[in-house]
């Protein structure tokens, strides 16, 4: 069942990802920089729910991994990087990607840098299936559960539990929620991608399975101009 | 924020009948009830509060109330030498969304569960620290406290977590 983030990157957008190192070109982002960004959010967090701050939460209590690098056609290599709380021990991770010198602050982060990722990226499809697969690596970026574990639906294939888990949405979800769809044609307007993913929150007691439903509109050349998601409850 | 506000700056200490003196502190007036409530009721909560008590730090229990699904979250105060050196458990306060999660979950989430579970992370991570700093690699994460929850939970007659819920 487990569906790695970083492998699901590479396995779902293999024309503009690479599932590999980073190449020496790439600059090392610095990890202690990127867990000082998300402590001092996590703090902001803390701040609003009137949570104890008087710790002075701080970088060190944040775990910084990498989850993948993917091919940008625009500004170099993207390095897709999660960082966790660890200390806090049901506190949901960040996404962060970084390119150069530049950090982009994604899943997790309340206003994720998605349509500046989009552009660093440079992947402009030309066809449904391109932009099928490259909101599906948008979505995993933008995962507010740190891309941990997640399903498409074209994941049902893949294995008996993705089967199950996928199985037990259909049978849940509300009748009104929105079915995958692919709307327009490249060359003769906007076309419109909307898809749910299942994503695993490890975060939460029981790691349930929390759908969400992005919306993602591409400009007649494939770029990305606007995207939205819609949280559901988490599966039990 | 001052935490012991509620106690005029002092720190709870003086009436406590369960001997959590002088290292645990409540922020709140259902903090204390609560974790006296808890002691009472069962041992493995006891054994952790009493952890948080003898050790040297300052720990401190408070209700508050949390983002999303959650129910309860430690915070830890850590030393330059990256020694813990105190800090302080949040329980969520909300009972409705105990009852919500409850139905969702189909097991017991409420204030004592989740107090207990808690104070099973913090006392976990004050008894790992004695063979080695506590880091992401060595401290009480969810499969330690996890422990403690079910014995909490056998306790109380609750239904069990099944350790595949957590994908252990």
């Amino acid at each position: 069942m487990t569906m790695n983030g970083a492998l699901r990157i590479a396995a779902c957008a293999a024309v503009t990802v690479l599932g590999r190192e980073p190449a020496t070109a790439v600059q090392v982002p610095d990890s202690t920089a990127i867990a000082s960004l998300v402590a001092a959010q996590v703090r902001a967090e803390h701040l609003v729910y009137g949570l104890p701050n008087e710790a002075g939460f701080d970088a060190r209590q944040v775990q910084v991994e990498t989850l993948t690098t993917l091919r940008g056609h625009a500004s170099g290599d993207v390095l897709v990087r999660r960082a966790s709380a660890w200390t806090l021990e049901h506190w949901h991770p960040y996404i962060v990607a970084v390119v150069g010198q530049r950090t982009l602050r994604l899943g997790g982060f309340p206003a994720p840098e998605l349509r500046e990722a989009a552009e660093l990226l440079g992947e402009h499809p030309a066809s449904t299936g391109g932009a099928r697969k490259l909101s599906e690596v948008l979505a995993t970026l933008a995962d507010p559960n740190g891309a941990q574990d997640l399903l498409f639906q074209e994941d049902s294939a893949r294995t008996a539990a993705a089967r199950a888990i996928l199985a037990k949405w259909r049978n849940v979800q509300p009748t009104t929620w929105p079915a995958d769809t692919i709307a327009g044609v490249f060359g003769q307007g906007t076309v419109a991608i909307r898809l749910t993913v299942l994503s695993e929150a490890h975060h939460v007691l029981g790691r349930p399975w929390q759908p969400i439903t992005y919306g993602f509109e591409f400009d007649s050349n494939g770029r990305l101009v606007s995207w939205a998601m819609h949280e559901g409850e988490y599966l039990r | 924020m001052n935490l012991y506000a509620y106690a005029g700056n002092d720190p709870i200490s003086y009436d406590d009948p369960f001997g959590l003196a002088p290292d645990t502190s409540f922020a709140d007036d259902r903090a204390r009830a609560e974790t006296q409530q808890c002691i009472k009721e069962s041992q493995t909560c006891a054994a952790s509060v009493a952890t948080l008590a003898s050790d040297k730090n300052m720990w401190t229990i408070s209700t508050g109330s949390l983002p999303g699904s959650e129910t309860g979250e430690p915070s830890y105060k850590f030393s330059s030498n990256g020694s813990l050196a105190g800090g302080t458990i949040t329980v969520e306060g909300d009972d409705k969304k105990y009852t919500d999660l409850t139905n969702k979950a189909g097991y017991e989430i409420n204030y004592g569960t989740t107090l207990n579970h808690e104070l099973a992370h913090v006392a976990g991570n004050i008894k790992m620290q004695k063979s080695g700093p506590i880091t992401p690699k060595h401290h009480c994460d969810e499969k330690c406290a996890l422990k403690a929850d079910n014995a909490y939970r056998k306790e109380m007659g609750y239904k069990q977590i099944k350790l595949r819920d957590q994908g252990q």
